[in-house]
Order: structure tokens, then sequence, then C-alpha cells
């Protein structure tokens, strides 16, 4: 799977969730994982100004 | 026994508080608080026991815990513990209610009433909005003509809730401040947050060690989270000559940056007082 920011190929080796935030290794790029099986991603949401505990 | 997360994004947090959930034999139903919606007519979450508010966004956590405790079912945290903590103004009002030691704060509403009490206090002073985490938009204030500099880019913001102006006095810290977590009756860990910065978030870069749980800090500790109604929560303490200080307390509780510094398992003691507090409220 490609990295939309950067291009690089992201590999993920651990079972992921729905929900899970997870990073492309080189840009950094924050993705949302949408689907398990099979996998799919989406732009995590961007941080709002009510965020964070 | 079911328990529902309600999750803005699962993080290394969520991760770790679902797997101690799910070493416990306990189902867990997630719940996306961006993409589902709240019909408070619906009974679709009926079968959850509790549900487990882990929203990263305020007004998504308290919009869901007051649907979830409208159709009986416990949240933790609660609405109002939520509501408590997710505006400092409030927050403030509880302890000062409740006589829990806090930094001196003042609320203005104007340019003009805003300079004159931050006079009154004393540069420097600290100036929040009411609603923010991560130590974004708070600005030490050192002098007059900071201030107003300040003050006017806020009101240039034409956002009601930024011309608000939450100030309070500087407390000179020690390089640090002490990050405690409270489950229910109980402080389970402590840290120092350190930093050359006057701000010690770990978003900005706050390194963490293990703190000691004396007496005075986990009493504390448990008086300002009884003030703001209890449950799960972080409590941030300042060290002053005159005692110690109650700054912030944080609703959803972050831990994934200093989790070997509590030395203590975070997500398993949090979960087991959690379970506590659910056969009491059941």
């Amino acid at each position: 799977m490609q990295c939309d920011k950067c291009g690089f190929e992201m590999k993920f080796t651990t079972d992921l969730e729905t929900g899970e935030l997870v990073s492309c290794y080189d840009c950094g790029q924050e993705y949302e994982v949408t689907k398990e099986k099979p996998l799919a991603l989406d732009l995590a949401p961007m941080e709002e100004c009510d965020w964070g505990q | 026994m079911k328990i529902g997360i309600l999750y803005t994004i699962i993080r290394m947090e969520e991760k770790l508080i679902i797997e101690a959930l799910k070493n416990k034999n306990i189902d867990v139903i997630k719940i996306d608080d961006k993409s589902m919606i709240i019909d408070p007519l619906s009974d679709r979450f009926k079968e959850l026991d509790a549900v487990l508010i882990r929203s990263l966004s305020l007004t998504h956590a308290v919009n869901w815990a007051r649907y979830f405790e409208s159709i009986g079912i416990t949240t933790i945290n609660s609405f109002e513990t939520l509501v408590n903590c997710g505006n400092k103004y409030l927050t403030t009002m509880k302890l000062i209610e409740n006589k829990v030691p806090t930094p001196k704060t003042v609320i203005a509403f104007d340019k003009n009433s805003a300079v004159e009490a931050m006079e009154s206090i004393g540069f420097p002073v600290v100036i929040k909005p009411i609603i923010g985490s991560w130590g974004r938009m708070i600005a030490k204030i050192n002098d007059k003509d900071s201030a107003i500099a300040v003050l006017e880019h806020k009101e240039s913001m034409n956002d009601p809730s930024q011309t608000v102006f939450y100030i309070q006095e500087f407390i000179n810290k020690p390089g640090r401040d002490i990050r405690t977590i409270v489950a229910g009756n109980q402080c389970i860990g402590a840290i120092y947050r350190k930093s050359d910065n006057w701000k010690t978030n770990t978003h900005l870069g706050g390194k963490t060690e293990y703190c000691p749980i004396t007496q005075k800090i986990k009493e504390l500790s448990l008086d300002a989270a009884a003030a703001i109604g209890g449950g799960i929560l972080s409590v941030d303490l300042f060290e002053t000559d005159q005692g110690l200080l109650v700054n912030e307390i944080n609703g959803v509780t972050e831990f994934r940056k200093s989790l070997d510094s509590y030395q203590v398992d975070i997500p398993e003691l949090m979960i087991k007082n959690m379970l506590e507090e659910i056969k009491v409220k059941t």
C-alpha cells in the first residue's frame, strides 16, 4: 500500500484493527484503519482545537 | 460483560485498554465517535454494561456521554466529570468550591479588564483558552506590552471562546510538574514531567520520570478528582514553597508517552478500578 503523501510502499506486519492510527514509516503521515481485511486506510482526521485530554 | 469503548482514533492507550479488557474475558464493542450517529430513541447499545469514554474530541465525548447516561448506561468518565474537566473555568470553580488549592485565576471578557486583571495578579501571568489541551495556545505573558499584543491577537480571531480570557498567576516551577492518575478512589501512579520549557507537556517534548506517591500527593489528587466528579482522571500538580497546587485535571487520561515512567501497569489498574466502579453503580 502506497503512502498518499510520499509514495513510500507501506507494509504493516501486525494485525491492525478498525479505528487504529498508523503512520507512514518514511514521512510520518498518519492514517486511520477503516477496514481490516482487506486492509483499507484513510487519511487520519486532522487535530481539532477541542482534541486532547 | 460488555464494555463499549468510545474512540476518535485507536491509539496505543486504547489498544492497551482493549487488550486489558479482553484478558479479563470482557467483550469490547468499539464505537467510532465520528462516523456513528446519536439517536436518542435508539436502543442499539442496550446490551452494554458501561462505556469507557476515550474520545480525543471533547465535543464528541460530552455529547456521547450525555446520550449513554440518558439510556441508563454508565459512562467512565461521567458527563459531569467530562464537562468539568473540559472547561478550565469550570475546573477552577469546582476546585475552589471544594477548597482544593489551585493557582490564583481570574476570568476577563475584554482586553482592558484583562490587562487590569493581569496587573493586579502581577506579571508574569499565564493565559489559556478555557477549552484546549496539549499546551495549545497557552502563553506566558511577561509584561503589559506583550499582554496587549496577545489579547489583540485573540480578539481578532472572531472566536467567542478565545475572548474568554482565563488568566492565571505564573507558578515558577522547579523545572517540572507532577502528573498523577486517579482511578476511582485510588491514586494509581505518578510521574514528574520535566522540561527546560516552562510548559512541561509531553506533546511539547517534556520528559517523564517516576514520582513516588507521597501522602500529600495522594490526598490532593483524590480531593481534586472528587471535586470534579470522580472517575479515571489525570491530575496535574505544581510544587510551590506553599505546598502543592492543582493546575489542571484531564478527563481522558493519556499515558503512552510515559507508560514506563509510572512503573506500574496503568491500563490494568485503570480497568480494575473501572470494573469496581461499574459494579457499584449497577
